[in-house]
């Protein structure tokens, strides 16, 4: 039986949809909002109604018959960290992200769209693989300083989507391999996938790990608390914090965050150049490290995110790490992908559905 | 008239070793060291020369450097300027500052010449691990140059090779780590253990992830926070202790706490060694484990199924004193040459 879905991505600045026939994609479509627009709606919460009208509106403007979805499928919500699935959409869940009880997130929309649309056509719904996934082993916690304790933060629909597309290549079930996996955004991640589990990750934004075009990883923390005092007439501890989310890495050194500027820039000047090339050098160096995780037993490496679109990159990337798996590549973003699929597996019976 | 000697001074675990050989004889003393007391220090080694009638036949007094500005690996004359640079600590805080004035001062009296092997920051990191996630903060190569050395030199030996034809990482385990990948006998990345960048040791914390330490700072004053995360974090901050026969023995009562931090210093350990074997491309001839922490099975027996398809992996204890006397005869024989720090822009 082919199961057709509809599938709901809110973000920061868009609302993206599609409709899949299991595994393809019949229709997608990216609606972008303006900041204003959604900044006079005061909350993310009262953007629901919104955002429900303009599904409603595309549905019919291309005469897409809601009522012939066999289910609908909502990215995340910032649900408590949890090990990652595919969950059905209960009402716990609707409360923790109305009420933004973990982090206040787009995406904290999507079930509740989800459960609109669920509840008007009778059908089943459910969110994948939600962005506070922790599957850590409690080894991963530990940071060297006991009152700060390392957390799980990825890129996990992304992340997880490709593990399972690197499994499927391979011709195995996720609990058979291990896999380590980079994405490669605006922030970079890392992740050891030990059987189909993400015991540990590097998380940007003030995490560890190699720095993104605009966030920090990793930092000597005594010099930080040198440059925190050099600095202290301008810079606040809640300055380098969101500094470390918006204007570190790249964007520090070069005034851009475009990968793509910095690239050309590149080929012209050699300070640019051992910029750009030092933040490759560094995914590199994490991946390698994430391989000691899983005991350097590691069936692939897989590279993804829109910065795997760069060739320079990728080429360097394969360069360095070749030695130690093969590689796949899968540049840009497979979240419409992932939501898809993480609903066929639980609606054919391959994986069971997760209760919040 | 006796026969010239080289004194070499090498500080471990809380004692400072003296030593110097004298026809077969090795002669090794050892002295509880304190901060603060270089005099005392200084003359209990020239008393015990004196006693041997010694103190005129001195030619080399040679220790593993301190923290001064960058220096390409080698060894140094330690000459009013490097003095002044460990004096003032400006570069960062070690004991090993202290080592190097006594070396100074005991070879000032002695009339003998003072020289530094292996500063701790020797720095040969390939301009591509020089540069941090953010501009404001720096990167510096501040390691335990001197142990890491002398691990490869026996190893060398030992595989009847020279340094410069092997690519080898060495994780020294102890109070700090450090873990360093040695490429044809230069060392082209290593954490910075000063900056306390790098796994947990004993006592520090190494790295800590930036955001959440940044905020700590609104309720902790930022020189009391460097201390403790120097000094009093790492296994100490967990388990309240730094001895690694301690932790077997918390391991062996079955205290899962024990258990947790053992792996988590193999754990953090481990992954720097994949890092270096990725600087390395992956040709590595030898892993190897030194510094207090190889003495505790908890913590070996979690990292080397961790790294050991890396490389082969070794696990000994360096004979540091035995490695400097052995570079001070190389000195006497004009195989190695004794650099001048002050002359030095190397722009590093």
């Amino acid at each position: 039986m082919v199961y057709k879905l509809l599938c709901i991505n809110p973000g920061s600045t868009s609302t993206r949809i599609a409709i899949y026939n299991d595994n393809e994609a019949e229709f997608v479509k990216t609606i972008k909002h303006s900041n204003e627009e959604l900044e006079a709606m005061g909350s993310i919460q009262n953007q629901l109604d919104y955002r429900y009208k303009l599904i409603l509106d595309i549905a019919e403007e291309e005469g897409i018959d809601l009522a012939k979805m066999d289910a609908f499928v909502g990215r995340g919500g910032a649900l408590r960290p949890m090990e990652g699935g595919v969950f059905s959409i209960n009402e716990e869940m609707i409360e923790d992200c109305r009420t933004g009880k973990y982090s206040d997130h787009p995406s904290n929309l999507g079930c509740q769209l989800a459960l609109l649309f669920a509840n008007e056509y009778k059908k089943p719904s459910f969110v994948v693989d939600p962005p506070l996934i922790d599957e850590f082993d409690e080894v991963a916690r530990v940071s060297g300083f006991e009152p700060i304790k390392r957390i799980s933060a990825f890129h996990a629909l992304n992340e997880k989507a490709v593990a399972h597309f690197i499994a499927v290549k391979l011709g195995k079930q996720m609990n058979e391999i291990n896999i380590v996996t980079t994405h490669l955004g605006s922030g970079v991640s890392v992740t050891a996938h030990l059987k189909g589990r993400c015991v540990d990750n590097t998380f940007g934004s003030g995490g560890d790990g190699p720095f993104s075009p605009e966030r920090c990883g990793r930092l000597p923390a005594a010099e930080l608390l040198n440059s925190m005092q050099k600095f202290n007439d301008t810079k606040k501890a809640r300055d380098w914090k969101k500094e470390f989310s918006k204007k570190s890495g790249l964007l520090s050194y070069l005034g851009t965050n475009d990968v793509i500027t910095i690239e050309e820039r590149s080929t012209k000047n050699p300070k640019v150049k051992d910029v750009l090339d030092s933040m490759v050098y560094a995914i590199a160096k994490e991946v390698a490290a994430y391989c000691t995780i899983i005991n350097w037993d590691v069936d692939a490496i897989g590279i993804t995110g829109a910065i795997a679109n760069s060739k320079y990159i990728v080429t360097k990337l394969e360069e360095y790490l070749d030695f130690i798996a093969p590689i796949y590549i899968f540049p840009g973003e497979y979240e419409m992908e992932a939501l898809a699929q993480g609903a066929i597996r639980v609606m054919n019976g391959e994986e069971k559905i997760k209760v919040y | 008239m006796k026969n010239n000697i080289n004194v070499a001074l090498y500080l471990k675990e809380g004692t400072l070793n003296a030593s110097w050989s004298s026809g077969n004889q090795t002669i090794v003393i050892k002295y509880p060291f304190e901060t603060g007391k270089i005099d005392q220090i200084t003359n209990h080694i020239i008393d015990r020369l004196i006693a041997q009638n010694y103190e005129t036949n001195v030619k080399y007094v040679i220790c593993p450097g301190g923290i001064g500005k960058p220096l390409i690996q080698g060894v140094y004359f330690i000459d009013d300027n490097v003095v002044k640079e460990v004096q003032e600590q400006k570069w960062g805080v070690h004991v090993n500052n202290e080592v190097t004035l006594i070396c100074s001062k005991l070879a000032k009296l002695l009339s003998a010449t003072a020289i530094m092997c292996d500063p701790m920051s020797s720095d040969g990191l390939y301009v591509l691990n020089r540069i941090t996630s953010h501009s404001d903060v720096k990167k510096y190569s501040r390691y335990h140059a001197c142990e890491h050395q002398a691990a490869i030199y026996f190893m060398a030996k030992k595989l009847g090779k020279r340094p410069e034809e092997l690519n080898i990482i060495v994780a020294n385990i102890d109070d700090e780590v450090s873990v360093g990948a040695h490429q044809f006998g230069v060392c082209i990345d290593v954490n910075d253990v000063i900056g306390l960048e790098g796994p947990m040791g004993f006592k520090s914390s190494g790295d800590v992830p930036v955001a959440q330490l940044a905020m700590y700072t609104e309720k902790q004053d930022i020189d009391i926070l460097r201390n403790d995360l120097r000094y009093k974090s790492g296994v100490k901050g967990y388990l309240g202790i730094d001895k690694p026969e301690k932790i077997d023995e918390l391991v062996a009562s079955g205290n899962s706490d024990a258990k947790l931090i053992a792996d988590a210093v193999a754990y953090q350990t481990a992954k720097w060694i994949g890092s270096s074997a990725m600087c390395l491309k992956g040709n590595v001839d030898t892993i190897i484990l030194i510094g207090k922490g190889i003495r505790s099975k908890s913590i070996i027996n979690s990292l080397i199924p961790r790294i050991q398809k890396i490389a082969t992996v070794e696990c000994f204890e360096p004979n540091v004193i035995e490695y400097l006397l052995n570079v001070t005869t190389a000195v006497e024989l004009s195989s190695c040459k004794i650099l001048s720090v002050g002359r030095i822009n190397n722009g590093l």
